[in-house]
């Protein structure tokens, strides 16, 4: 060791002074140590000086900046381009570890498709009255209009993101399943690219598990879902326009695929059902629509008629069984915080297995027992709409105050079906470039897995992490930020 | 086969860089050649505004058509449609909206292009940082069209692309060329001895410096620099070749008949034109019909490709 002192001497006080109870920390054991995997990374990076640390950061950020790494946030009234957050410091994930992950969200995955074939179908699980059938009938997120069809493979989700975090034992929990439009894997896929760019040493006698092969497999379980038979089906990646806050991620991934990137007005749906872009050499039929619209906007005819963004006939098409969607319409409904709660028994239910990877414990408004619960100790738990996504209406007991506290429990009382309850997790921190200096922050994992005639589930997946210190909100459009995420071994 | 709506963005998308291209050099060339004028001589910086048709709009925002509000209006104002800043962040708008069909690295050279002009362009009004950043600017766009000329497939976005550029080259030399031969009908009139100088400064403005001395020579006279900036059938910037090329790329993405035949008949007409046997108010009317034909051209694009329309069957 040398005499100045090392980047890391904050972060070893840190892991030392923290009690043992607080949260796991993913590169740093609590003797202030790196971790077995982490190794290496952890002395690449001690031979950096606050300096050179600070120099790679601005490099990483100019990197962004030059290949318009960017994510749009509506502020003021505004739409404003923002460079993707970044941090330097990679998280690290042992593959053994990740091994059992993999198997656990596909398990998943399985059951939450035959969840949403049979709620749309012959709706057994709810015969079985294993779950509340007011509970799924009664969601908006439950759309009539798809009832009675089976899509491909009876595959519906096709690309679902699920939210891991870890708790103070390093356990991982799914906290929830992303099956509309789960958003993030092109900023998994530039992370990497970046972690190159500009930390090339780190990866100095690694074996990291590529992201890079995501498109691929996404195309390959798109084109296994094509009504046509053909060598190339026409696959489309449907986007509402430029000022949505994924629009970098739409063009993204219609570039890595080598598919067309529309908006609604550029398809149009004939009187036979069949879907059609609008070329320069006139129509072209299309075979799959990988749509990043949410399901009331995709067809005005079917749904919302003040919609601008969807194509008129779109719903019929899909129905007609002339063009497939990914996800399928309706997918929603089992991306909802309360079925959530069910998943665990899905799995048993439909795939006879237990499950690999554990839900965190769930409170249901809905049911007395529960609520009362909830409504006595609301200063410990966190609670959350059942049907928000972004992290928006998420109350967190312990960092409200007692006015917030009221204030949810006549939320709650007034509307019990619309939220849930869980116990305050200390999420897992990682070292992260903070002002100058390394320190832990919270964060948490956004896998992607995909689901069609075969399942893959990227290694790893995007990390996001809580910048303020304490804070549990990792969202990009509420301050958080990002980091490439690494599985070795 | 792509999309109406991704062909016409690329259009634009080659038009804007083209532009911003054309118009750094133009003003580039101009405040070079100001500096060998004597003082008093000088034709003033209205000649910029007029040769972009841009003087209603400049004096919306200025009064006086100073040097330093002129160079404001064309270089580093966000405001106004014909500064190269705004025309700038056209481009990269209409890349950003068809990424999906270049290579990510013409969006990554692009999207770093408006950065230097978002970050240095009001830092650029001055005289000495002027011809830095003009330079720099010049040398990017050029990047930017090898690297699209050396990357993009052999297909129709490269033909929008390549149209957009003809098109907009063809225009921006027209305009070129009328403030010469503009400049020569006063000089006429008020019997002031020609200066060659302006010629050169002509001739940079369209990068055909070393060109004209190898196929011309090195005297510069108004009829032989007018003449070779319309006619030369290989100047890459010269009417004849932009002219010429649209006729190539409009059959190669197989156009109408009656788009194929007006800009085939552009560019034999431009082909015909022998300026020793016209005299100046001949040429001006024949700049005059050209740039009209040009407008048509474009509307021609929109009725062929742009514009979608349903009764069009795919090939």
């Amino acid at each position: 060791m040398s005499v100045t002192k090392s980047i890391w001497a904050n972060y070893e006080t840190v892991a030392q002074t923290t009690p043992p109870s607080a949260s796991y920390d993913e590169l740093i054991n609590e003797n202030g140590r790196p971790r077995a995997a982490a190794r290496r990374v952890y002395r690449q990076i001690g031979k950096f000086s606050a300096d050179e640390l600070q120099e790679r950061h601005s490099a990483a950020e100019l990197c962004i900046r030059e290949m318009g790494i960017s994510f749009t946030v509506y502020s003021d009234g505004e739409n404003i381009d923002r460079s993707w957050p970044y941090d330097l410091i990679p998280r690290i994930i042992r593959a053994k570890d990740w091994k059992k992950m993999n198997s656990g969200l596909i398990q998943r995955s399985r059951a939450l498709n035959a969840f949403i074939d049979d709620v749309y179908n012959k709706q057994k699980i709810l015969a079985d009255e294993v779950l509340p059938a007011e509970l799924v009938l009664e969601s908006p997120n439950y759309l009539a209009q798809c009832t009675g069809i089976s899509p491909a493979h009876g595959v519906w989700a096709h690309v679902c993101g699920s939210d891991l975090v870890r708790d103070g034992r390093g356990k991982f929990f799914v906290l929830e399943d992303n099956l509309r439009v789960p958003s993030g894997v092109s900023y998994m896929i530039e992370n990497r690219e970046v972690s190159k760019r500009v930390l090339p040493e780190l990866f100095l006698n690694e074996v990291v598990q590529s992201v890079g092969d995501y498109p691929a497999q996404l195309y390959a379980t798109l084109a296994s879902l094509s009504p046509r038979s053909r060598k190339r089906p026409c696959i489309v990646v449907l986007t509402p326009g430029i000022y949505n806050s994924a629009y970098f991620e739409h063009a993204f991934l219609a570039q890595e695929m080598g598919a067309e990137l529309v908006e609604g007005s550029d398809l149009f749906v004939d009187d036979r059902d069949t879907v059609y872009m609008k070329t320069v050499g006139g129509p072209k039929q299309v075979d799959v629509i990988y749509r990043r619209i949410d399901d009331t906007f995709m067809d005005p005819e079917a749904f919302r008629d003040d919609s601008t963004l969807g194509v008129s006939g779109l719903l019929r098409a899909w129905r007609g069984g002339k063009v497939a969607i990914a996800n399928a319409p309706g997918s929603g409904v089992a991306d909802d915080k309360v079925v959530y709660a069910f998943v665990p028994e899905m799995i048993r239910y439909y795939l006879n297995e237990e499950p690999l990877v554990s839900n965190v414990p769930t409170y249901l408004c809905m049911l007395e027992k529960d609520r009362d619960y909830v409504l006595e100790h609301i200063a410990e738990l966190v609670v959350k709409p059942a049907n928000e996504s972004g992290g928006y209406g998420i109350m967190v007991g312990p960092h409200s105050d007692s006015a917030t506290h009221r204030r949810y429990q006549k939320l709650i009382e007034a509307n019990p079906r619309n939220y849930i309850a869980q116990p305050t997790l200390s999420l897992s921190t990682a070292p992260t470039y903070c002002d100058g200096e390394i320190a832990p922050r919270h964060l948490d994992l956004r896998p992607f897995i995909l689901q069609g005639k075969e399942s893959w589930v990227t290694p790893g997946g995007l990390t996001r992490v809580a910048l303020k210190e304490g804070s549990l909100i990792v969202n990009s459009s509420q301050g958080g930020g990002s980091k490439d995420t690494w599985i070795v071994g | 086969m792509m999309l109406s709506r991704v062909a016409e963005r690329l259009y634009w998308m080659a038009r804007y860089l083209e532009r911003v291209e054309d118009t750094a050099r133009l003003i580039d060339a101009y405040s070079h050649v100001i500096l060998d004028l004597p003082k008093g001589a000088e034709p003033g910086w209205s000649v910029l505004l007029e040769t972009l048709e841009a003087q209603q709009e400049f004096h919306a925002s200025y009064k006086a058509t100073t040097e330093t509000n002129v160079m404001k209006f064309l270089i580093s104002n966000s405001e106004t449609k014909k500064s190269l800043r705004s025309s700038m962040r056209f481009a990269r708008e209409n890349v950003r909206t068809t990424r999906d069909v270049l290579p990510s690295q013409v969006w990554e050279l692009v999207n770093e292009c408006y950065l230097l002009s978002e970050d240095q362009s009001t830092n650029s009004i001055s005289r000495k940082n002027r011809a830095v950043y003009l330079t720099e600017l010049i040398g990017r766009l050029q990047q930017i069209n090898g690297l699209i000329e050396s990357s993009v497939l052999r297909d129709q976005p490269l033909w929008y692309m390549r149209l957009g550029r003809m098109i907009e080259r063809a225009d921006m030399t027209t305009r070129i060329v009328n403030a010469g031969v503009t400049a020569m009908q006063q000089r006429a009139a008020d019997q002031i001895p020609e200066i060659p100088l302006l010629w050169g400064s002509l001739l940079r403005s369209v990068s055909g410096v070393s060109a004209y001395r190898r196929r011309v020579g090195p005297v510069l006279d108004a009829e032989s620099v007018i003449n070779f900036v319309l006619s030369s059938p290989n100047f890459p910037r010269s009417l004849v070749y932009c002219t010429g090329s649209l006729e190539e790329i409009v059959d190669l993405l197989k156009a109408p008949p009656g788009l194929s035949r007006a800009a085939r008949q552009t560019a034999s007409k431009m082909r015909r034109l022998d300026i020793s046997e016209i005299d100046v108010i001949e040429l001006n009317q024949f700049i005059d019909d050209f740039q009209y034909e040009l407008g048509e051209l474009n509307a021609g694009f929109y009725d062929a490709w742009f514009s979608y329309r349903m009764d069009k069957t795919t090939s």
